[in-house]
């Protein structure tokens, strides 16, 4: 039987890479207002759609030149002649508030930022298959530690302390206290690792902050530029890309050849999407993409529970999953409620154990997703 | 009705496959489950033919084939795919087999076979959704209903062995003398065909555990279970009651705690109800033997067991944060 290797720790890191600009750019907007049209000729870092949401982030053109094609989902862009935005001063921003509203206008979501008692930096990289949050805490230190100020600044914490895997890449981050966890996945999932360094399981007045969230507010403190890059581990390495990059050109630059019948997946291993075609522009939570050679792994099966059991063996939320994903195959969300469907921290263990191959964190998605929409609005 | 989903940018030409996360799998799938049980058993079936002959062969194959024909008649009347090719249905057709006296009549092996996969499982929604272990329902009407016929030391009276069991409850403990350790494992002693195979059973058995297709607590507590309630009594009255070992290796005790007990629909999830589920059972087992009916008290204990499944998986942990 496979062995899987929820290993989190990546012991050889190469320094992060800078990608060939694309020859265009697919911009998700899904969701968001537009603030572009089609023919518009943009600046490096104007203004691509607002985020509705309180606390959400806005989206940038993340390289100057022109609006070709407008949808729902993506704004498409070819790069050209143009300049960039002005840089925003952000020390002439003395209130919190303002400030917070300002980093949203340059594309960094500020949910974590609440006032806390203790903040927590999670150095772990998040999932099996992503190395980029090590590789940043390794080689991209000074502009973590500007973040880290920032971040400092608005949360208010009395103790700040970095969780790693104690990694041998991977160091302190200016005076913040280091504690090192058994870095298996789950650990990287916030409400177990809250649970591994204050041993409490509600434990209130505690902000998280992961490595990438700490990247983007230093790339902001440093540059006072909109956020447009993300750092992705492609394959083996990690590099920087444009938001909006198709995935085309990231897995021909990053050395990945897609074949017929594979799947390219968005995320990591765990938790990763699988992305629908090679036009699809990489998005700000992008953090992996990998390719899932055709038959490496055994495809989902629409057969019924048979009650094995080893999902509720492994579920780190001492749930059951093979009830809450019945419910949620028979639209009884609210029976599924009941048994936890909002503690579930949707970590997809319970998929990769179960004997029956059922798509369980499919299952919990989707009544996660019901819940909120019908439910709860 | 669901709107259409909308894609852009996908082209037909070029589409990708798309599948849900995680993008890696440990488990079996339920053919691989099936086919993992099939190989656990095959030694205790070669060495039932061995031991019994022919005859042993014949009440396997009859067995095996009719519960799959009635799966896929059931399922094609039900108007759902016909999945037969999975071989669970064969699995719990061979499980059935190995309950029956290896001289069992045509009839009854076939009557049986349809009773697993229709009364056990496809009445309850198929392979996964039955309350209660689907060989044992059948071996249960079976017994009831033709009790001369599914009794194994009345059944095989032409043989030169005796019943273990039978010779526990009709002669007393002094009669016991006359089985050795040896053959009590080498299955040279009258009892259902497969279920005295105690060896090649084991072997599967403890297979199965190491490759992590079964768990142990079931199995383990389920002995447990038997050689804990069968060593207090022999401690009581040793001139009353058997020694555990001799519990042990008699009757389809070894059989059940690996193969019946464990049957995955019918047995509690989570470590505590399934550690409960074993030790209840087999504490069972030697009650029904020592001042039950019938002779092997496996098949009622685990039925009866399987009855306190849901109640069972109420013993569980405080979900994340409750505490």
């Amino acid at each position: 039987m496979t062995k899987i290797d929820f290993n989190l720790r990546s012991d050889h890191i190469e320094p992060i890479q800078e990608m060939l600009v694309p020859g265009l750019l697919n911009i998700p907007v899904r969701g968001m207002s537009l603030k572009t049209a089609r023919g518009k000729k943009l600046e490096k870092g104007a203004v691509v759609a607002q985020h509705p949401g309180q606390g959400s982030a806005d989206v940038h053109a993340s390289l100057a030149g022109k609006v070709t094609k407008v949808s729902f989902a993506y704004v498409t862009m070819l790069p050209g002649e143009g300049g960039g935005v002005a840089p925003v001063d952000l020390s002439s921003v003395d209130d919190d508030k303002e400030m917070i509203r300002t980093l949203r206008r340059l594309g960094v979501s500020a949910t974590p930022l609440m006032e806390s008692e203790l903040l927590l930096i999670n150095g772990l990289n998040p999932e099996p298959g992503v190395t980029s949050a090590e590789a940043l805490l390794a080689h991209e230190k000074d502009i973590l530690i500007e973040g880290l100020s920032l971040a400092r600044r608005l949360v208010k914490p009395s103790r700040c302390i970095l969780v790693t895997s104690g990694g041998p890449e991977v160091q302190g981050l200016g005076d913040c206290e280091v504690q090192t966890v058994r870095a298996e996945y789950p650990a990287s999932i916030e409400p177990l690792l809250i649970k591994a360094i204050t041993g409490k399981e509600n434990a209130e007045g505690t902000a998280v902050l992961d490595i990438h969230a700490l990247w983007e507010l230093g790339m902001v403190a440093t540059t006072g530029l909109p956020v447009t890059e993300v750092v992705v581990t492609v394959g083996e390495n990690n590099w920087r890309i444009p938001v909006g990059t198709p995935l085309r050109h990231a897995l021909a630059e990053g050395g990945l050849e897609c074949a017929e019948g594979d799947v390219v997946r968005l995320g990591g291993v765990m938790r990763g999407e699988a992305a629908y075609s090679l036009d699809q522009g990489i998005s700000k939570q992008c953090r992996a993409i990998g390719l899932v050679k055709a038959g490496e792994v055994a495809p989902v099966e629409n057969v019924p529970c048979i009650n094995c059991g080893e999902c509720v063996l492994h579920c780190p939320a001492r749930l059951m999953p093979n009830l809450i994903t019945r419910y949620a195959e028979f639209d009884r969300f609210e029976d599924a409620r009941k048994q936890g469907l909002d503690i579930c921290f949707g970590c997809g263990i319970c998929a990769t154990v179960c004997m029956a191959r059922r798509p369980l964190l499919h299952l919990i998605r989707f009544a996660k997703e019901q819940v909120r929409t019908t439910l709860d609005a | 009705m669901t709107p259409p989903v909308i894609k852009p940018l996908a082209d037909s030409a070029g589409a990708l496959v798309v599948c849900p996360p995680p993008h890696v799998r440990t488990g079996l799938g339920v053919r691989g489950l099936s086919l993992a049980g099939l190989l656990a058993l095959a030694p205790a079936a070669i060495m039932a033919m061995g031991n019994f002959g022919l005859d042993a062969a014949r009440v396997l194959a009859l067995a095996g084939s009719v519960a799959v024909l009635t799966e896929a008649l059931c399922l094609r009347l039900a108007g759902r795919d016909v999945d037969v090719d999975n071989f669970s249905a064969l699995y719990a057709g061979l499980l059935f087999a190995f309950l029956l006296p290896a001289s069992a009549p045509w009839w009854l092996v076939a009557m049986g076979a349809i009773l697993t996969t229709s009364l056990g499982r496809v009445l309850f929604g198929g392979f996964g959704s039955n309350p209660l272990c689907a060989p044992l329902v059948a071996w249960a009407m079976c017994r009831i209903s033709w009790p001369a016929a599914m009794d194994v030391d009345f059944a095989m009276a032409a043989s030169a062995m005796h019943e273990p069991l039978a010779q526990l409850k009709y002669f007393g403990v002094q009669a016991l003398d006359q089985f050795e350790m040896i053959d009590l494992l080498l299955g040279r002693h009258l009892g259902a065909l497969g279920a005295v195979q105690i060896i090649p059973l084991a072997l599967g058995g403890v297979a199965l555990m190491v490759f992590k297709v079964i768990r142990p607590y079931i199995p383990l507590a389920f002995l447990a279970g038997v050689l804990g309630m069968a060593g207090l009594l022999h401690m009581i009255d040793p001139s009353l009651y058997a020694e555990p070992v001799f519990h042990l290796l008699t009757g389809s005790v070894v059989f059940g705690a690996f193969f019946l007990a464990t049957d995955t629909a019918s047995s509690p999830v989570g470590r505590m109800p399934m550690i409960l589920f074993g030790l209840m059972a087999g504490v069972m087992v030697v009650v029904i033997r020592a001042w039950g009916v019938y002779t092997d008290g496996v098949p009622f204990a685990i039925l009866l067991v399987n009855l306190l499944s849901p109640l069972l998986d109420r013993v569980r942990p405080k979900p994340f944060g409750a505490r």
